[in-house]
């Protein structure tokens, strides 16, 4: 165990036991994390807060329930945000669509030298119900029964519609074979 | 070069937004509010009621075992005390020889008709002796019990006179008619019945029934087990029942044929993580298969061969879903004026909306095969009974296969037995438990457990691009019904 991790260890345990500066400690850290996981589902400033308001309640409230031995603090405090972000989200408008969004453009490695704001940006372009599967699965690594579970729909649809997401981004990026390749022409 | 998702994996999930200062503490002051004060406080509360629980558990416990502990110290002084006491006992019991315990070991068995006894100590003459003596235990009393033992020969007074106060027993003068038949310089060898009285050497005792054997061997039915194991079955019961003199009896049998057949029982599932989540959409499912097996004895070991047909069976119980993107035309928007409640406008054209589809499926997956099974079997006897177990492989011939696979799409595709492999050739590493009956000196009847897996796997799309490649494992088991007929060295059988 890294010095990281027991110092980690320490605030959770401070955390468990109700102290303040602990607990603020831990929010600090992982603010920015969770920030970044919501925003990948909620675009809009006001909701993100009450998402994240409501993910920290929910953390604090069951860290007695978070196991050191089954990993890290930041995936287990990401999927709560996350959870948050998908079930609050149904009473709202989940994805917004973002203006000019099909102005950007593709450049050769855009997934890899795209700024992260723009790449969200232009994923987001996809249908939400395949955007929010490959974001799931793909990057949040919930299986497709939690996903499902999640979205209110069965896991062979979310099985699906990951295949169709992953088309969308293989069409936009002109990607083959799983490899990222040159794109020859800008995305219109 | 990268793949594109491992790379989008990374970049999103390591994605983080800084907060400005002011909302950051505006929202830790909301978050804080909700936290602290009534939820604090039953937190402590909770953590001090788990540490005075913890603590009383823990005094509790110490008391308990010093309690035990001082009760302990009692009773193992006692226990000391008695102990010194029956070790003396011991001492003195010890002291009597050998011979003495025999003596009382052969008591339990003195309603044996037939039996042979022998004060002899040499392990050849005791061969000898047991060799002649049962040439005539067989002309006399064919269903004796024969059993051995070695009895050295200790001429102690003191032990002779205890034995003569133990031959006194009722129980033993029962036996003495018995015994007498042969009493003329007849040797031997008693049974003991229960082991910690009677020590013997298992190594003596082996050649003693080995001897047994060959000297009888010519008397005894054609019976499995194979010779390497008839030193212990001829002394079973099942033996001594068949066993007659008046009957030209062929020698053991070296191999035995077994027809067996039943049902069989499959279940696929993928091998790796990639696919683990479908596995719970295919279910097990029962098949037939049957086929005969050759048995036979080399190098002190019991094999098979044979040849087999299978049909393993799993079905497939999936729901389908699909979405479809349609577009139709529409009313895109209505304009309403807000005073009145009036429509001003309606705008028409393309519309479009998602057709969504579910398909439940329900379809048998089947795989054929001929097989040629390799066993090596290990047999126990008991009487007429017979029970062991098979380990080998199943060296399988493809004929079939046809049955339904989800695609990564999560759909439903059909594939034939064209779309596998085209290597037909398949291993399946097996085990069985089997038990039998020995209804007859050349039949048994016998019922088996057996288990395999294979590997089924589909690497290439040999007719059909939507035929998904995958590798997976087929799970199968067979209860199989079977009857052997052992038949002697020479290829005549007995009837």
């Amino acid at each position: 165990m890294g010095e990281s991790e027991r110092e980690e260890l320490q605030w959770i345990e401070g955390c468990k036991r109700g102290d303040a500066a602990a607990q603020r400690h831990v929010f600090g850290t992982l603010l920015p994390y969770l920030k970044g996981a919501v925003r990948r589902y909620i675009y809009d400033e006001d909701e993100i807060q009450d998402v994240l308001q409501e993910a920290f309640i929910r953390i604090f409230k069951y860290i007695d329930q978070f196991d050191p031995n089954r990993g890290r603090m930041r995936p287990w405090a990401a999927k709560i945000a996350i959870n948050v972000a998908i079930t609050e989200g149904k009473r709202r408008q989940r994805i917004q669509e973002l203006p000019g969004q099909t102005a950007l453009t593709v450049y050769p490695s855009a997934l890899e030298t795209m700024a992260l704001e723009d790449l969200i940006a232009l994923l987001k372009g996809m249908p939400s119900e395949l955007y929010e599967v490959l974001n799931l699965v793909l990057v949040d690594g919930f299986s497709h029964k939690e996903t499902a579970s999640m979205l209110s729909i069965s896991a062979e649809l979310s099985r699906q519609r990951l295949t169709r997401a992953r088309k969308w981004v293989t069409e936009r990026f002109e990607l083959s074979g799983g490899e990222l390749t040159p794109v020859k022409t800008p995305l219109s | 070069m990268k793949n594109w998702e491992d790379l989008l994996r990374n970049r999103l999930s390591s994605f983080q937004e800084q907060g400005t200062p002011g909302q950051e503490e505006a929202l830790w002051n909301a978050i804080e509010s909700q936290i602290t004060g009534p939820s604090a406080a039953p937190a402590v509360w909770k953590s001090s009621m788990l540490w005075v629980g913890a603590a009383t558990l823990v005094v509790g416990l110490a008391v308990t075992a010093l309690y035990s502990t001082s009760e302990a110290l009692v009773e193992s002084e006692a226990t000391a005390t008695q102990s010194a006491q029956s070790s003396s006992d011991v001492t003195v019991n010890t002291e009597e020889p050998s011979a003495e315990m025999t003596i009382t070991a052969l008591e339990p068995s003195a309603d044996v008709p037939g039996e042979i006894r022998s004060t002899s100590s040499d392990p050849v003459a005791t061969l000898e002796t047991v060799a002649s003596s049962s040439e005539k235990n067989a002309a006399v009393a064919p269903q004796a019990e024969v059993q051995t033992v070695n009895r050295p020969s200790t001429p102690d007074p003191s032990v002779a006179s205890i034995a003569a106060n133990r031959n006194a027993a009722p129980s033993e003068d029962s036996r003495l008619p018995n015994a007498s038949w042969d009493s003329d310089n007849r040797t031997t060898s008693r049974t003991p019945t229960s082991p910690e009285k009677l020590a013997y050497s298992p190594l003596e005792s082996e050649k003693i029934a080995i001897a047994l054997v060959e000297n009888e061997r010519p008397q005894l039915p054609a019976v499995l087990p194979l010779p390497s194991r008839i030193a212990s079955y001829a002394l079973s019961e099942s033996v001594m029942v068949w066993h007659d003199s008046t009957e030209q009896i062929t020698p053991a049998a070296p191999f035995a044929i077994r027809v067996f057949g039943g049902p069989t029982a499959s279940q696929f599932e993928f091998r790796g993580d990639a696919q683990a989540d479908l596995n719970a959409y295919f279910h097990r499912n029962y098949g037939v298969g049957g086929g005969l097996m050759l048995e036979f004895e080399r190098w002190s070991q019991s094999f098979a061969v044979g040849l087999v047909w299978n049909e393993f069976i799993n079905h497939l119980d999936y729901t389908e879903h699909t979405e479809t993107v349609v577009t139709t035309q529409g009313i895109q928007s209505i304009e309403i004026n807000e005073i009145t409640g009036d429509t001003v406008a309606v705008v028409l054209g393309d519309v479009d909306g998602i057709s969504e589809q579910t398909r439940s499926v329900i379809h048998h997956n089947r795989y054929r095969a001929f097989a040629v099974p390799i066993e090596w079997q290990h047999h126990r006897i008991a009487g007429r009974w017979h029970m062991g177990v098979g380990l080998g492989a199943l060296l399988q011939f493809r004929s079939d296969s046809h049955g339904k696979m989800i695609n990564p799409e999560g759909l439903v595709v059909t594939y034939q037995d064209g779309d596998l492999t085209t290597s037909r050739i398949q291993w399946m590493t097996t085990g069985r438990v089997f038990a039998g009956y020995q209804f007859g000196p050349e039949w048994r009847v016998d019922l088996s457990l057996g288990a395999g897996v294979q590997r089924f796997n589909n690497g290439t799309s040999a007719t059909s691009s939507d035929i998904p490649s995958w590798e997976g494992r087929l799970v199968n088991g067979q209860l199989q019904l079977g009857i052997t007929r052992f038949f002697t060295p020479n290829g005549q059988s007995r009837d």
